[in-house]
């Protein structure tokens, strides 16, 4: 029997600091998804002859700043190597990195991330380059580059096997999105923002490595996969070989790698036009300070000042999209509770069943925090009862129209004036004679005249209320 | 007088300035005399013709409208072949980069056009920047104008022998290993390398970067000296560079300098190189100066060091070349990927194939340890050693190379000899201090230069030996043609 | 001693095609030139280590977008519908 211990996952992530405006090492945009082909390039970063690499200030800052929130040591001088291979998508055919075969040299090493469930060491980070982009046209032999993602900025987190349950995976790849979602590093629902790799052992099984799994979503998927599979070889006494193996996103499998991963020796050596860079106590002190709010701090914060629970408070950290779209609608009107509610409840039952993150159910919903406020305030104020609130909701959601002028409103405020009801009640019992009979003798039907009520009022009254004059409207018959 | 073509940099500028002749008139004689002598010196890749005389007219009128000029006006420049010039061809000699036309200026090129000096043409090297003789060009070797059987050294020969033969007023090359001094003793000329640091390396194509300055060469000292002027100084586009101690006067005076020599360069050099070498040694010495002789051990591990680190460098620098972005023609489509850049890089000369192949191995895991981190610790050594002579000296001379200028052909069969001509002067790239080789006298007609070397940015004393040994010596001042 | 093996190994690490005489000259040549290099074994150096250049981080270039401005790559070379032709590569997407 093969117990859940004996299983060792470990972690490397890519995340792009999509939060820059500039690449790593030149000046061409960092959000390169918008142009054609080959137009977001310079000399620098298609690596033409002569031109030199010019480290980015501020990829330096974010990348301290993923090392703070992840409890890592920070030296005081950091370098950059080449890691020397030949590929189409390399234009130097060489990649600036961190990463450096003898010895530690990277922006952040020996932390540690708590993830609720359990805490992982986290062995590096690093920053490093993204290469260009390759893709082929179909029924040609060829290939087709595209260098508009070359140079763009990568911050690469390591961590030690301590993984062993994929659950445990998904728990860390979401407290570390929340962070650097929080850090305004990275924006990981851009696409291409976030790529994970995972290594994993079972017993004394070989190491197998997954590659190519390009959303967090889908690493828990991959790892179960590749659980259940070694699992099964192991079960009929198969050996597990030491490979790489690739994510198929579409068929949802592991599959062997195709070109024969080779030895590669990457002939690392320190990069001789980007100095050793010198970082000061003083420089650390002055972005901790700087540094903005962690979901941790947020999460606390949440349950002591606006007194959230906290499963809903940590319902909203996960993402930061949902807890800044929570903050500006409770400051436009205070009642957070209300707010947070319908934003857990409500909302969440308007995700998209295919989206894999709630967070980017704010994105397509059209509603603005200052009219959810609005709707929070009717309801609070007793404008409004909740099956109208849930109707203006939903309209303002779905087409980010919220009708609040004073003369529609006295279209959806409550009906309160019970002169007012007693005459929709008479319409009622006007056109409905034959229920009125009905209801003499079945107490049941009154249910059906109270709809018709409702119907005419347009939901405004209190359905209670008006039921109990209906009934005595009966008997006064 | 002399020829317009053989005036100074200093006497090109005056004349200018002063109207005494005009820019246009200038760079016509100049493009005459390319015209009429390169085919036999081969020392240019490309003349840029239309440029050059568009530049001179637009400077001349300036002048004549009463406008301010620029600190080098009118100076006809040739550039090395692998600094970039924006819209003209650039090469490195290589197959790798024939139909190469860079999309921008290398910032030195930006510089001398701010100052008004005229790009005139790109001159030959060895096949990006490898070799000592520039016998390993793809389009074939200079010559030396002072004896055309013979090399003119390298690898920027061209550089060196377009200005012994007074077909500019002044080159740029590029030196990594004595690149530049190695020619311009070869030919009997003033090349200077700067400290690493003092000039940007932006648009320099790279064969080594820890070791490479871009290096000027002109017929006299205060030439090298205007050229540094405009030249150096810190570039936001090249994270390497220094502050550095500009302008440089070519008005104060190194008659009170302590000199060294380093003897075990003289022990080593051929007999006529090394009495050339004493001779000025003496001549410095009754110009004022304090001389001594001394030993360093440690200079026997510097050619080794030297060649460890620069083709390590140069296998990673020289990846880039596989024909995708630039090249040569050769559609792509149908090849594997693998196949097509084994193919494309097969283009290198032999002299290039054999330094990435080196580089490879010393970079190699395994053997990192043993060379390359060796190799750069062997520099950290030197530097010690030399930080502390120079608290005891001023500068330190040596000859500029071992030997005399030989045949073309004579050593190209054998690799490890060419290796050999740096022996005196890779110390200075290793340790990354400044060092100019200056004409110190003939041997049957053959040139032979004296090297002075200084402390990181301490330029100006090697400028005041320098200018004091030009105005002392009694090298006769003539050209070779 | 370096063999033909290992030159022909190197020369597939730096993507070089080498013919046979190629191979034959290399062999004799860079076992001669890697053993000029074994006179650094004589040095030990233990306790010094690589100078490196340094700048401070923030001296380094500030984060601001901007476009080059001009062709940086030749429009009509190698070219297909604005990307950059290459040849066959081994994964397909």
């Amino acid at each position: 029997m093969i117990s859940n211990y004996s299983t060792k996952i470990g972690l490397e992530i890519h995340c792009q600091l999509t939060g820059l405006k500039s690449k790593l090492f030149c000046s061409c945009h960092c959000n390169y998804r918008e142009y054609s082909p080959n137009e977001n390039i310079c000399p620098t970063c298609t690596g033409l002859p002569g031109t030199l690499p010019l480290l980015n200030q501020t990829a330096i800052e974010k990348a301290a700043m993923v090392c703070m929130a992840l409890n890592c040591t920070i030296p005081n001088n950091i370098l950059f190597y080449r890691k020397n291979y030949f590929y189409l998508d390399l234009p130097k055919n060489f990649q600036l990195t961190q990463y450096n075969a003898h010895g530690i040299t990277s922006i952040g090493v020996d932390g540690l991330l708590g993830y609720g469930q359990g805490e992982a060491r986290i062995r590096r980070v690093q920053l490093e380059e993204d290469p260009g982009r390759l893709s082929y046209v179909k029924g040609s032999s060829g290939s087709l580059i595209d260098y508009n993602r070359a140079g763009v900025p990568l911050v690469e987190i390591v961590t030690e096997p301590d993984f062993h349950d994929p659950k445990d995976v998904r728990l860390f790849l979401n407290k570390l999105a929340s962070i650097v979602e929080h850090l305004g590093v990275c924006d990981t629902s851009l696409e291409g923002a976030v790529r994970c790799d995972a290594n994993i052992s079972i017993g004394d099984s070989r190491r197998v490595e997954i590659k190519n799994v390009s959303s967090f979503g889908d690493v828990e998927k991959a790892l179960k996969f590749e659980m259940t599979r070694q699992k099964a070889m192991l079960n009929y006494e198969m050996e597990i070989r030491g490979e790489t193996r690739h994510w198929d996103e579409q068929r949802k499998i592991t599959k062997q790698s195709r070109t024969k991963e080779e030895e590669q020796d990457y002939r690392y050596f320190h990069e001789p036009d980007i100095p050793s860079i010198q970082i000061d106590e003083d420089y650390l002190k002055e972005l901790h300070s700087k540094m903005p709010e962690l979901p941790d701090e947020r999460k606390e914060r949440f349950i002591n000042y606006y007194k959230l629970t906290e499963h809903v408070s940590k319902v909203l950290i996960d993402h930061k999209d949902l807890a800044d779209y929570f903050e500006e609608s409770a400051k436009i009107y205070f009642a957070p509770k209300e707010i947070s509610s319908i934003i857990v409840t409500d909302l969440m039952s308007y995700a998209d069943d295919n989206s894999k993150k709630l967070g980017s159910t704010i994105r397509n919903i059209k509603m603005s925090p200052k009219q959810l406020a609005e709707i929070a305030r009717m309801i609070k104020e007793g404008i409004v009862n909740r099956k109208t609130a849930k109707q203006l909701l939903y309209e303002a959601v779905v087409s980010g129209k919220l009708i609040t002028s004073s003369e529609n409103e006295t279209n959806f405020r409550k009906i309160d004036d019970e002169g007012l009801i007693l005459r929709s009640i008479e319409n009622v019992f006007e056109t409905e004679s034959l229920a009125v009979l009905d209801a003499k003798k079945n107490p049941n039907v009154s249910n059906y005249l109270l709809g018709k009520v409702m119907e005419l009022t347009k939901g405004r009254v209190d359905p209670g209320r008006a039921l109990s004059l209906i009934n005595k409207k009966l008997l006064e018959h | 007088m002399s020829r317009l073509c053989d005036l100074s940099l200093d006497e090109v500028t005056d004349g200018i300035r002063n109207q005494h002749f005009s820019a246009e008139d200038y760079v016509s004689h100049i493009l005459e005399r390319i015209a009429r002598l390169d085919a036999d010196i081969k020392a240019f890749v490309s003349v840029n013709t239309d440029h050059a005389v568009e530049s001179a007219r637009r400077i001349d009128s300036k002048i004549r409208r009463g406008e301010k000029v620029g600190y080098l006006a009118g100076i006809t420049v040739g550039i090395k072949d692998n600094i970039s010039t924006k819209g003209l061809r650039t090469t490195c000699a290589s197959r790798l980069l024939a139909d190469y036309v860079p999309p921008y200026d290398a910032t030195v090129i930006r510089k001398l056009k701010e100052s008004d000096a005229i790009v005139i043409g790109k001159l030959n090297l060895d096949e990006f920047a490898m070799g000592s003789t520039t016998e390993f060009s793809n389009f074939g070797p200079t010559r030396n104008p002072w004896n055309l059987d013979y090399v003119a050294g390298g690898s920027s020969g061209g550089s060196a022998a377009a200005v012994a033969a007074a077909e500019c007023t002044a080159s740029l090359g590029s030196d990594t290993g004595g690149s530049v001094r190695c020619p311009a003793s070869f030919c009997s000329v003033v090349g200077f390398k700067p400290t690493y640091g003092s000039v940007s390396r932006y648009g320099l194509i790279a064969y080594s970067n820890s070791l490479e300055q871009i290096a000027p060469i002109a017929r006299t000292v205060s030439g090298v000296v205007r050229l540094m002027n405009v030249i150096s100084g810190v570039d936001p586009n090249d994270d390497t560079t220094r502050t550095v101690a500009s302008p440089y006067s070519v008005e104060s005076n190194g008659n009170h300098l302590r000199i060294a020599l380093l003897n075990n360069l003289t022990v080593n050099a051929q007999p006529e190189v090394s009495k050339c070498i004493y001779s000025a040694m003496d001549t410095l010495s009754s110009a004022g100066c304090i001389c001594e002789e001394i030993t360093l051990d440690s200079l026997e591990f510097a050619l080794a060091s030297y060649y460890v680190i620069a083709m390590a460098e140069a296998s990673s620098n020289l990846a880039r070349y596989d024909n995708i972005r630039y090249g040569f023609d050769l559609d792509p489509e149908g090849y594997e990927w693998n196949s097509y850049f084994a193919k494309v890089r097969s283009n290198f000369g032999e002299e290039v194939k054999r330094r990435i192949i080196v580089g490879t191995y010393v970079l190699s895991s395994g053997y990192y340890g043993r060379y390359y981190l060796k190799a750069q610790k062997v520099r950290a050594l030197l530097r010690r050693e030399f930080k502390s002579l120079y608290s005891k000296y001023d500068v330190i001379i040596a000859p500029t190379m071992p030997i005399l200028p030989f045949k073309i052909g004579e050593k190209i069969g054998d690799p490890i000899k060419i290796y050999y001509m740096d022996i005196d002067t890779v110390i200075s790239n290793l340790t990354g201090m400044p060092a100019i080789s200056i004409p110190a006298g003939f041997s049957n007609g053959l040139p032979i230069g004296l090297q002075i070397m200084s402390d990181d940015f301490q330029e100006q004393k090697i400028f005041d030996v320098a200018l004091l040994f030009e105005r002392t010596s009694k090298i006769q001042a003539r050209s070779p043609l | 001693m370096v063999s033909k093996d290992e030159i022909k190994h190197l020369g597939w690490l730096a993507r070089l095609d080498l013919s046979e005489e190629e191979l034959l000259k290399y062999e004799s040549q860079i076992d001669r030139i890697i053993q000029q290099f074994d006179i650094l074994d004589r040095l030990t150096l233990d306790t010094l280590e690589p100078t490196h250049q340094t700048k401070s981080v923030r001296n380094l270039r500030i984060d601001e977008a901007k476009n080059f401005g001009e062709n940086v790559l030749p429009k009509t070379r190698n070219r297909k519908d604005g990307y950059l032709k290459g040849p066959k590569s081994d994964v397909k997407q």
